[in-house]
């Protein structure tokens, strides 16, 4: 997941346990389908069109 | 606020969690009960609450393409609901339905988060159960394509 507004991309470390639910979420995503979600949030639709675009482009 | 532990035993969400940290989640719970067509949240409001489902059937609901309403998938017993509002922008992404009347566990999402920091180990333990329903919706998804 890109942080764009912090320097360097860097993740805020101290609150790792509730900011690590959403690339959680991304990483299962991503396991189920191949497709990584990089935009919140991870609407049913938007992970349907990444499908879609995922297996068009296969 | 708060249940007795006995509830949280045996629900999927839980399993990985000691007795303590079972005590600790079952002082943030609510009992609460669904009927049929109550709908318990609705897409794009704000998420506040996680669900679990001790004996509801729900039906969960988001707005397709078109505007018309797709079904996503029917849930019962023993399935978490919301979960998504552990996620900035901490809104619903699905409407879920009552379809019978049962009971569920609701959490105030602020309170787990808290909960989450206060306690890492209990947050890496329950994330895996709370991703492991994306991933099945993602893959039940996946095929209907």
């Amino acid at each position: 997941m890109d942080t764009p507004y912090i320097s360097f991309g860097a993740k805020p470390v101290a609150e790792i346990s509730t900011d690590g639910v959403a690339p959680a979420v991304a990483s299962a995503i991503h396991d189920a389908s191949g497709v990584w979600m990089r935009e919140l949030p991870y609407t049913p639709e938007r992970v349907r069109q990444a499908l879609q675009n995922f297996q068009e482009m296969k | 606020m708060g249940v007795n532990v006995a509830l949280l035993r045996g629900l999927s969400l839980f399993s990985n969690l000691s007795e303590s940290q079972l005590e600790k989640v079952a002082g943030l719970c609510r009992k609460i009960t669904v009927y049929p067509d109550q709908i318990l949240f609705k897409e794009r409001e704000p998420g506040n609450t996680i669900f679990v489902s001790m004996e509801a059937d729900l039906e969960v609901l988001f707005t397709a393409g078109d505007d018309s309403m797709a079904r996503m998938e029917w849930l019962g017993a023993d399935e978490t609901l919301g979960t998504i509002a552990l996620i900035p922008p901490h809104q619903y992404v699905s409407t879920a339905r009552g379809l019978t009347e049962g009971t569920l566990l609701a959490i105030d999402v602020d309170k787990m988060q808290k909960l989450f920091q206060q306690d890492g180990r209990l947050a890496v333990s329950m994330i895996p159960r709370i991703t492991s329903a994306c991933h099945r919706k993602t893959a039940n998804m996946k095929s209907e394509l």
